[in-house]
């Protein structure tokens, strides 16, 4: 068949749509379409909720750290928990100044994919990163929101300490390796291969 | 009233919505979800349009860049944000033309095979848009849509030939 009968074939399909398509106007009203305009900013909302906690967060390590610079073994614990979470906080600003600069009205195709993957890409990456900061994390922060927070020095507890370490590191890092592979991998895996194919696409061949 | 207009501006092209609708998806399932994810994502951002690109160039990039990204999500059933049990836009009896309807049902099952870039391409060419309309919607140039047009154009009668 030829690519012109081809047209005039669709025209013709496409008058038969129109005769025989049913719009049903009262299921669109019962969609609740002004409920889904508030949800579109969801990803945007979470990850402002993302960075206010952490900020929180943030501030309450800094000032035990602050509290505990006397002792290195306060000190040290505090600033790496920090460093971390500043990392996590700085992680979901720049997700947020992404997701922001997606224009989802007013783009052309091939630059909202391209916005919309290069997203996905970041968030997955970062993901990863928060994945693999728990344990050490976790073991980090260990000493430091124990004397800010309870009172508890947990270094006059070695057995209790050695326990906590070798849980997060056993059982911390292959269960996050495990979920990383399983979430995020494939993911990170379609978002670039997504990338490369627009890539391809826009260049003239 | 706004709903009434957009109700009105959707009848108008309920043709564009179905055909993108089924050139995606090819599961009546996910064609339900995707046609309810097209009209969602026209809705949210019918206050934004504001008549410096043609309404059809509008609707056509918010349809096919909501297809693609529902093509391409990792979990379509993750975009179900409302349940409503049957399609908004459905066909009624279908007065069956048998060259016609085959040759249709064949360029649907073609255009599976297309990626969704070049999905989103040759519905623009079925539906006889200009060349300067296409690259506009797509963000690519002209020269690029009319080389890649006449490779699919090569593609599907390839396809036609061979059945």
């Amino acid at each position: 068949m030829e690519l012109e009968e081809l047209k005039s074939a669709w025209a013709q399909y496409d008058k038969k749509l129109t005769m025989n398509l049913k719009f049903n106007e009262e299921l669109l009203r019962k969609m609740n379409l002004e409920k889904s305009k508030k949800e579109m900013n969801a990803p945007l909302i979470y990850e402002i909720i993302s960075v206010t906690t952490g900020i929180i967060f943030l501030a309450v390590i800094a000032s035990a750290t602050i509290r505990y610079s006397y002792e290195l073994k306060f000190l040290l614990p505090g600033i790496i928990t920090s460093i971390i979470v500043a990392i996590w906080v700085y992680n979901s600003v720049s997700k947020i100044k992404l997701l922001s600069n997606i224009d989802y009205y007013d783009s052309p195709i091939v630059e909202l994919q391209k916005s919309i993957n290069i997203f996905k890409l970041k968030y997955q990456k970062s993901k990863r990163l928060e994945l693999y900061s728990i344990p050490a994390f976790a073991i980090a922060a260990m000493p430091i929101l124990g004397i800010a927070l309870r009172n508890f020095d947990i270094y006059e507890h070695p057995i209790r300490f050695i326990v906590g370490i070798v849980l997060a590191l056993l059982l911390g890092y292959p269960g996050t390796i495990w979920l990383y592979k399983n979430l995020y991998d494939k993911k990170i895996k379609n978002a670039t291969n997504f990338l490369e194919e627009l890539s391809k696409f826009e260049r003239e061949e | 009233m706004e709903k009434d207009k957009f109700i009105s501006v959707i009848k108008d092209y309920q043709n564009l919505i179905y055909k993108i609708c089924c050139s995606y998806c090819s599961n009546a399932e996910n064609r339900k979800d995707l046609q309810q994810e097209i009209l969602i994502q026209l809705w949210n951002s019918f206050s934004k349009f504001d008549g410096r690109a043609k309404l059809s160039t509008w609707i056509y990039r918010i349809a096919l860049n909501t297809a693609i990204t529902f093509y391409r999500s990792d979990s379509k059933h993750s975009n179900k944000r409302v349940s409503i049990d049957a399609a908004i836009i459905s066909l009624s009896d279908f007065e069956y033309v048998p060259e016609l309807d085959e040759n249709i049902a064949m360029l649907y099952q073609f255009i599976e095979k297309l990626n969704e870039m070049d999905k989103a391409l040759i519905l623009l060419y079925l539906d006889d848009n200009k060349q300067k309309d296409m690259a506009e919607i797509l963000g690519i140039s002209e020269t690029n849509v009319a080389t890649k047009i006449s490779r699919i154009k090569k593609f599907l009668k390839e396809q036609f030939s061979n059945n």
